[in-house]
């Protein structure tokens, strides 16, 4: 992004649920697997004994919904472990 | 996972294949607890219109044919093929007869029927049962070799299975013998 540019809206919001933290990113990796493997083990076991394949389908495909809802952009919750940075030192570069 | 896009796809993309394990372990263990075949008994009750068509100009100009329509009545039981893997079942009802000197075979469906599966797996054993009384065969018996005069047919009761997962298998439930009747009517 060249000086004296600045982004519209929709970007900085693109940008805005982009970026999330290294930590995050790893418990995210983690859980969403832990989270929809239970879910999928659970229904199955349950449609089983219903005997209604459907439950375990829905409710697969809901959990990963709320996964993706909850998991994927970049809450403030995500965001809590910011690294580091240093300080810009514009005055070396020139 | 360094962005949304990433993070989605790998999501999306895992949902999909714990659907397709969770699919294959409804087609391997749809046979579990459940063995047995379907009974099936069926009866013809009357023949129809048992006439002898010419070839004119209005039906195609080519042969003569014999023809017939007939009256049954079937009994099934489908509960030993009620399983969670089962969509439908496609029942038909199949006429086999072969010429008497010849020997060329001949197969001619006579009557078909969609069977679904019924929700509640607690009324299986209940809403099992198909009873049909009476019932009109869909399509007629044509043959032209004008052989069907006290012929010996084979009336061969056919169900195709057709699960939500899976190979789609034909099994032939049973195998009735009858003899046309000496003259057209």
């Amino acid at each position: 992004m060249a000086e004296g540019q600045s982004d519209t809206f929709w970007k900085s919001l693109y940008i805005y649920f982009n970026e999330m933290d290294f930590e995050s990113q790893l418990f995210v990796k983690k859980i969403y697997k832990i989270i929809i493997l239970t879910v999928a083990i659970i229904s199955f076991i349950i449609a089983f004994f219903l005997e209604r394949f459907s439950v375990c389908v829905y409710s697969t495909i809901g959990a990963s919904v709320l996964c993706i809802l909850v998991l994927a952009p970049a809450w403030p919750m995500w965001k809590k472990n910011q690294p580091n940075w240093q300080q810009a030192n514009w005055q070396k570069q020139k | 996972m360094y962005s949304i896009t990433a993070r989605f796809n790998q999501i999306v993309f895992f949902t999909s294949w714990t659907l397709v394990v969770l699919s294959l372990l409804n087609q391997g263990t749809a046979y579990f607890f459940k063995t047995g075949k379907p009974t099936v008994d069926l009866k013809i009750l009357s023949v129809d219109k048992f006439h002898h068509y010419k070839a004119t100009y209005y039906n195609g100009g080519a042969t003569d044919w014999d023809q017939v329509t007939f009256k049954f009545s079937l009994e099934a039981d489908f509960e030993p093929v009620y399983n969670w893997n089962l969509k439908q079942l496609f029942l038909y009802v199949n006429v086999h007869h072969e010429h008497q000197e010849k020997g060329f075979k001949s197969d001619c469906v006579i009557y078909d029927k969609i069977i679904s599966r019924p929700d509640d797996p607690s009324s299986w054993s209940t809403s099992s049962k198909l009873l049909l009384k009476n019932q009109r065969a869909e399509y007629p018996l044509k043959d032209i070799h004008k052989q069907l005069r006290n012929a010996t047919v084979n009336f061969e009761v056919w169900v195709e299975v057709m699960p939500y997962v899976g190979y789609i298998r034909r099994e032939k439930l049973g195998d009735f013998e009858y003899k046309m009747p000496q003259q057209y009517n």
